[in-house]
């Protein structure tokens, strides 16, 4: 038995340290144990909004109790310390996170190199945790090494899972960056995500890893009794009678919690479209600085009475099924209806409709929307949006602040909340990494270009994997 | 622990706007004429960092009754207690206090100490909030009154009954609390567990949980010469409840709160430093209040020196302001925006002239003939019908002579205005009044050369001399006048006039300090200003005429 105590011990008993953590091994696990042997209050930093929920949940699950740690997102701990202390008024537009997060990352850096400050950051935590290292910019690495001058630092990563390309910004070099931290390494061993729901599944994709760090071709059909390989054209997904379009049905049929890797993360359409062709039987995983939230507030922010209607139309064919809001709104004003059945339907709308052509506003925008979504056969694909949206109008109009300021404050708390991701939901790696479904599908598996990306699909789900391609040997290398 | 290091005060009672930096200082008397603010002050500060829920405001707290502008009392303290500045508490809205230059600043930087500021607003609602701003952030977050309790303010008022006992927000409970906070679970109260305890007993348990500190404030209240060694807790049997204000301090068994108003002070006092003891900020208004004036003097001088937190006193007694340096006092005048910090260069007068401090305006006789003539004057003036000189706030300093000059200086540069009523045979001082003038003080003295008594003598009409000779007896002066004459005195030498026994009169007067002590000098003054029509336009009369004046402010 491999003595797991001892390495909880040994590696938060060095003030720099770290845990090289395969995808299922038990990172999260490892923190939530390691925090029985801290003392005081431990900082436990991640990357995603998702990561910092699934951190929550397993170390509230241990029973650790809630003095004992703060978990957040470097992100919004940065920004934290830069509301709080940074002066100047050179802070780029939060929707232009391009510039303003590593603009952010690197001011806090600097303040947290300011005594005052320093102390605290001492004061507060005892000792930082930093989960996905790899997925840490050089930027925020510099950060961590700043606060590695006031706390003790423990840092945990899988550098085959480094798939984090932010804004294109380089990321953290395990091999280059990390020597003040290779005096105390440690590693773990064990597929713990498998053992009890399907450990030969763990077994191969033990196996697949290591092929995957020498750039060996994969051939799933080795795995066939552990894996589901479904081999298929791309295009059959949109066809009703194609084997690849009923197979994704029977999933979402036969399971609860599901979810759908989408191997394309630049354009947000093709899983809108994805998201139509199965009626929103599934939703889409917003990113957390997604365009829309702002455009949309942006959008609203500028509402006049002539324009009222046509700016709630086009956020409404963004939001909801159009096939269905057109039977109801043309582009420039709400449809006759005959019947009275109808009639009594869109009369609520018409009246707000009514009111906001006198005079803007956004409580009634936010009204228009829900009465919106309450006609029947209207479907909302994009619920997060929708439901932030109808928020973000309603803070705007009792704090008389702008919706585009409302939306910021929305999101900047969900950043530092951290959201669940429940259900059946599609997302591309980059949003769903540090995630676990009982159930994957990897949509057109081929079109994967690097291991790192391939190797984070392939590890996400705890029983069930489903992998659809056009080639049972995959090759995800640039060559 | 925390220390008020700035404290601003808007439209709050008598003040409009206020605003006062104490740097370094721990120890700070109040001093300065009734109705000036100087309780304002102190009653803001407890205001502003009170640990109470709420507190009541009334119309009548605002500055002139004007509701539309807000109270506004802010402080910013330094050496803030750790569990203030957490990132989750107000961490993040820390200051930068820069200790070069005494300022505050926002953005912060390495050789920065934390300072944190408070604000308290009253708006027209009456309502009370207490924020931590600064100006980084556009809103102020609240500040709870958990957290406030943590400063460890108290006021010793009036109404001090309750600090006798063991309920919350009570220094005896905060010093509880600072003993446990390390030990017990958050949640607990120790006070009731303490009283089940005891109720299942009754009374032949002791508080045994309480003896530390009970011991603590015994060694006190010792220091403090009063003597409290057989007191211990017991249940106050006024009703019975299970609430821990009924558990409080008792005498054998008589509770504290029925022992007299002084007592009483001494033994919060003797509380209340044990808990400064560890840091605190202790508020005591009239310090003097029910104390006779050796343990006034004694309690002041242990709180100095045992001082390990900051302490915020007001006194009307000289018998404080003797025992304290020029750096403990702060004069408040009446509509001031800030303290008057008074000069090194008075410490000496301190000791001398206590009293003169508590005055707006300061006549500085040259020594006890001119007190003498001060306060005969001074009766003089109330025989007339016009204003006791006190009641104008004017008060005399005696200036010893040699240092004249310096207290002059050193009152006028501590924002008194200042008068000097002085004679003119000293060179070397007679030299230094034009830039006394300079300076704004106004100066009163006597022909060039000459001294109070050779003036006196040369001024007064002869009948009033021979009043002054007779009081001297003519026979034991003649030798030593005729001594100073050419021509041999006869018997009669009284009866007659001349200016060479006026000159003679009066270098014997000085040579011999024929009135040289108060109560000589006020006599000559009297005889003086009984023949006070007769000599105004003499130099002797327009003296007067002019510490009148001065007196009036014409």
């Amino acid at each position: 038995m491999f003595d797991y105590i001892a390495l909880y011990k040994n590696f938060i008993s060095n003030p720099k340290s770290l845990l090289i953590s395969p995808a299922g091994y038990g990172k999260t696990h490892t923190i939530s144990e390691c925090l029985k042997y801290t003392e005081g209050k431990q900082l436990v930093l991640t990357h995603t909004h998702a990561g910092v929920a699934s951190l929550k949940e397993k170390v509230k699950k241990r029973g650790i109790p809630s003095s004992k740690y703060h978990i957040e997102t470097i992100a919004s701990f940065a920004q934290k310390y830069v509301n709080a202390f940074y002066c100047k008024n050179d802070i780029p537009e939060q929707d232009d996170s391009n510039n303003y997060f590593p603009f952010i990352v690197q001011k806090a850096a600097n303040l947290v190199k300011i005594k005052p400050i320093k102390e605290v950051v001492k004061l507060t935590y005892v000792g930082l945790f930093v989960d996905e290292y790899q997925d840490c910019t050089r930027n925020q690495h510099q950060f961590i090494l700043a606060l590695s001058e006031i706390l003790p630092v423990y840092i945990l990563g899988d550098p085959l899972q480094g798939i984090f390309d932010f804004n294109g910004e380089e990321l953290v070099d395990f091999e280059t960056d990390l020597s003040d931290f290779t005096d105390s390494k440690f590693e773990l061993i064990e597929p713990w995500r498998w053992k009890n729901s399907n450990s030969k599944l763990g077994d191969a994709l033990k196996e697949i890893r290591s092929k995957l760090e020498k750039e060996i071709n994969i051939d799933l059909s080795q795995y066939s009794s552990v894996i589901e390989i479904l081999q298929i054209a791309e295009n059959d997904i949109y066809s009703w009678n194609e084997k690849y379009n009923k197979r994704i049905r029977e999933l979402l049929n036969s399971e609860n919690n599901l979810l759908f890797i989408y191997p394309q993360s630049e354009n947000i359409n093709a899983r809108k479209k994805l998201v139509k062709t199965f009626q929103n039987r599934f939703h889409l995983v917003e990113a957390m600085d997604g365009n829309d939230f702002y455009n949309f507030s942006k959008i609203i922010d500028e509402v006049d009475p002539t324009s009222v209607y046509n700016k709630i139309y086009r956020i409404a064919c963004n939001i909801f099924n159009k096939s269905e809001l057109n039977n109801w709104f043309n582009r420039n004003q709400l449809k006759k209806k005959r019947h009275e059945k109808d009639k009594k339907i869109i009369a609520p709308i018409n009246n707000t409709l009514e009111k906001l052509s006198q005079k803007v506003s956004f409580v009634l925008v936010s009204q228009i929307l829900k009465q919106i979504k309450n006609i029947p056969n209207i479907k909302c694909y994009r619920k997060e949006l929708f439901y932030d949206l109808c928020k973000a109008l309603e803070q705007a109009e009792y704090q008389k602040i702008s919706v585009y300021e409302a939306m910021k404050n929305i999101r900047n708390a969900k950043r530092r909340m951290g959201r669940k991701i429940k259900g059946k939901c599609i997302g591309t790696t980059l949003l769903i990494k540090g995630l676990e479904f009982d159930a994957v599908a990897i949509l057109n598996a081929h079109k994967f270009s690097d291991p790192k990306n391939l190797y984070v699909a392939l590890t996400r789900a705890s029983r069930r994997l489903i992998v659809f391609t056009n080639n049972k040997v995959l090759s995800p290398y640039v060559h | 622990m925390a220390k008020i290091h700035e404290l601003k005060i808007k439209n709050f009672r008598g003040i409009r706007d206020f605003s006062h930096t104490f740097a370094a200082a721990n120890f700070i008397c109040l001093i300065g004429r009734g109705d000036s603010g100087k309780s304002t002050i102190l009653d803001a500060i407890s205001c502003v960092l009170s640990s109470r829920w709420n507190l009541t405001f009334f119309d009548s707290d605002f500055y002139n009754n004007d509701t539309d502008r807000p109270i506004e009392i802010e402080t910013t303290l330094i050496d803030l207690p750790n569990n203030l500045i957490l990132e989750n508490k107000y961490g993040l809205h820390i200051r930068g206090f820069d200790k070069s230059t005494n300022e505050i600043k926002d953005e912060l930087e390495d050789d920065h100490e934390k300072a944190l500021t408070i604000k308290l607003e009253i708006q027209k609602d009456l309502e009370p909030k207490w924020y931590v701003i600064n100006t980084r952030q556009d809103s102020p977050i609240l500040i709870s009154p958990h957290d406030r309790a943590k400063l460890n303010v108290f006021m010793i008022s009036d109404y001090i009954d309750r600090h006798f006992s063991w309920s919350k927000g009570t220094p005896l409970y905060s010093l509880l609390k600072q003993q446990q906070d390390s030990v017990s679970p958050a949640g607990s109260n120790m006070v009731i567990e303490a009283l089940r305890e005891a109720k299942s007993k009754i009374d032949n348990e002791s508080f045994e949980q309480f003896k530390e500190i009970t011991d603590i404030i015994k060694s006190k209240a010792d220091e403090l010469g009063i003597d409290i060694s057989s007191s211990s807790t017991s249940i106050d049997f006024k009703d019975i409840a299970l609430k821990e204000g009924k558990v409080c301090l008792h005498d054998a068994k008589i509770p504290f709160r029925l022992k007299g108003k002084g007592s009483k002070r001494l033994i919060s006092i003797a509380i209340q430093t044990a808990l400064a003891d560890k840091g605190g900020i202790i508020l005591i208004d009239e310090i003097e209040q029910g104390l006779e004036p050796d343990r006034v003097q004694h309690l002041v001088n242990t709180l100095k020196r045992n001082n390990s937190g900051q302490i915020f006193m007001s006194t009307h007694s000289s018998n404080v302001v003797v025992e304290l340096e020029t750096s403990d006092l702060f004069i408040m005048k009446k509509n001031a925006s800030e303290l008057i910090v008074i000069k090194t260069l008075l410490q000496g007068c301190i000791r001398k002239n206590p009293e003169a401090f508590f005055a707006n305006r300061i006549i500085v006789c040259e020594g006890a003939t001119e007190i003498g003539l001060y306060r005969a004057m001074n009766n003089f003036r109330i025989q007339k019908g016009k204003k006791n000189a006190s009641f104008l706030g004017v008060r005399f300093a005696d200036g010893t002579g040699s240092n004249i000059i310096e207290y002059c200086k050193g009152f006028k540069a501590s924002g008194f205005e200042v008068c000097l009523f002085c004679d003119s045979d000293d060179p070397g001082i007679n030299n230094k009044k034009d830039s006394l003038g300079e300076a704004g003080i106004s100066v009163i003295d006597c022909e060039q050369g000459n001294s109070i008594e050779n003036q006196v003598f040369k001024d007064l009409p002869w009948n009033v001399i021979k009043e002054l000779i007779d009081y001297k007896g003519a026979e034991f002066i003649k030798d030593s006048v005729n001594s100073r004459c050419t021509e041999s005195l006869t018997n009669s030498w009284q009866e007659t006039a001349s200016i060479e026994k006026r000159e003679a009169l009066g270098s014997t007067a000085k040579d011999n300090g024929w009135f040289k002590r108060i109560d000589c000098g006020e006599f000559l003054g009297t005889v003086i200003l009984k023949h006070f029509d007769e000599i105004q336009d003499k130099k002797i009369g327009r003296q007067f005429t002019e510490l009148i004046n001065w007196i009036d402010n014409v």
